[in-house]
């Protein structure tokens, strides 16, 4: 399929141009980047007085991880939509250029998740430990990046593309099991969390934070969490393909 | 590309470093810490070392950061039972980690946060208790711990 060609000399030039983007437009990434310090912050002033980790704590920074992904990316194609146009004109291949945007989306999902983690548990002790927690994170972000790309790949201004963010992370928290626990949901709702990054991740933060925790359940869920972002960003490249025909 | 790879290496590191070397105090690399305190430190590495040696039922160990004369009439099993409500051979310590050292004002007197994972043999139940080590710095002794203080 023309939406999923892949050139790997396209893709280590486009990684080249979009890092060089990153470091020169410093004043949004240096924004990007100050995100996680300033809810990391908010969440300290919240739990440092209850002195220990609960379960909302674990699902706010799920959440954040998912929101840090999905605005980060959510301009990203849509605010060069006209040059993307013009270089597939020329030979461009539209999976070389989403895996060089996603790979670069990725470096700073990563800065912010680790400072989230490390800013968080320096003074609410997160239980088993910071590391394990982060990678959670990590495949967070990393499926909130792939369905920010992909409501780029479909929005007509950036401005859109900000605004439609809401209305994707909103049933992030709905079909969450913090909102209705599983008992009380019909399979249709259950079915819904379970197509949910917020669940996964949640989940697999609560089996880190057990007192037996399951690798094997933490692994699964972020495989799931990583194989969601795959589809997401596949589904990018189908969205930015058809897009492209139009014109 | 060079680049990229060059700084998704040093991201790494430095996330290696952040999540899996450091402590409550500072950072740990093996033997090695860096830490801003001493007496928070030491303090720190202190109060795992009396979990491991409580975990490994090593109670002549466990006794040693008493005072000396304290040395004499400590019974750690006892003091236990007391702490995890359980005899010591039902006792079975899974895991566990120090949450804060805090120091007062005249930096002598101290008390470590921790939190234990315990298993009870007996009944396969898992807790996980809180503890709180008090020590105080004896001008002959150094640090010494007061389990005693931690139950009342």
């Amino acid at each position: 399929m023309r939406a999923w060609r892949f050139s790997a000399r396209q893709f280590e030039v486009l990684v080249e141009r979009n890092l060089e983007l990153l470091f020169s437009d410093f004043g949004n990434t240096a924004l990007l980047l100050l995100q996680a310090p300033i809810i990391a912050g908010c969440m300290i002033l919240v739990w440092r007085d209850v002195d220990q980790a609960t379960d909302t704590l674990y699902f706010v920074m799920t959440l954040s991880a998912v929101w840090f992904g999905a605005i980060n990316a959510c301009r990203e194609i849509v605010k060069e939509r006209a040059i993307f146009l013009r270089e597939l004109r020329v030979g461009l291949e539209i999976g070389s250029y989403l895996w060089a945007r996603l790979a670069v989306l990725v470096l700073l999902g990563f800065v912010q998740c680790l400072i989230l983690v490390v800013m968080v548990n320096s003074q609410v002790a997160l239980k088993g430990g910071p590391f394990l927690h982060f990678v959670v994170l990590l495949a967070a972000s990393l499926a909130g990046t792939s369905m920010g790309l992909a409501l780029s790949a479909v929005s007509g201004t950036p401005d859109r593309a900000v605004a439609g963010v809401p209305i994707l992370l909103l049933p992030q928290i709905l079909f969450s099991s913090v909102i209705l626990s599983q008992p009380h949901a019909s399979r249709v709702t259950r079915t819904l969390q379970d197509l949910t990054f917020t669940q996964w991740s949640y989940d697999a933060q609560l089996e880190v934070a057990a007192a037996e925790p399951h690798l094997g359940s933490i692994l699964l869920a972020v495989l799931v969490l990583v194989a969601m972002a795959v589809a997401l960003a596949l589904l990018a490249a189908l969205l930015l393909d058809l897009g492209s025909r139009r014109f | 590309m060079r680049r990229f790879l060059v700084l998704f290496g040093l991201l790494l590191v430095l996330a290696g470093i952040l999540l899996l070397f450091s402590t409550r105090t500072g950072l740990q690399f093996g033997g090695v810490r860096v830490s801003t305190s001493a007496d928070a430190s030491f303090l720190e590495e202190r109060t795992v070392d009396f979990l491991e040696d409580i975990r490994f039922k090593d109670f002549e160990k466990a006794a040693t950061y008493h005072s000396i004369e304290d040395r004499k009439t400590v019974k750690i099993p006892e003091l236990l039972e007391r702490i995890f409500q359980i005899r010591p051979e039902f006792l079975d310590i899974l895991r566990y980690e120090v949450l804060a050292v805090e120091l007062d004002r005249s930096r002598t007197r101290a008390r470590v946060k921790t939190r234990t994972v315990v298993k009870l043999l007996n009944s396969s139940e898992i807790r996980e208790p809180e503890i709180i080590f008090y020590w105080h710095k004896d001008p002959r002794d150094g640090w010494v711990m007061k389990l005693e203080s931690s139950l009342r």
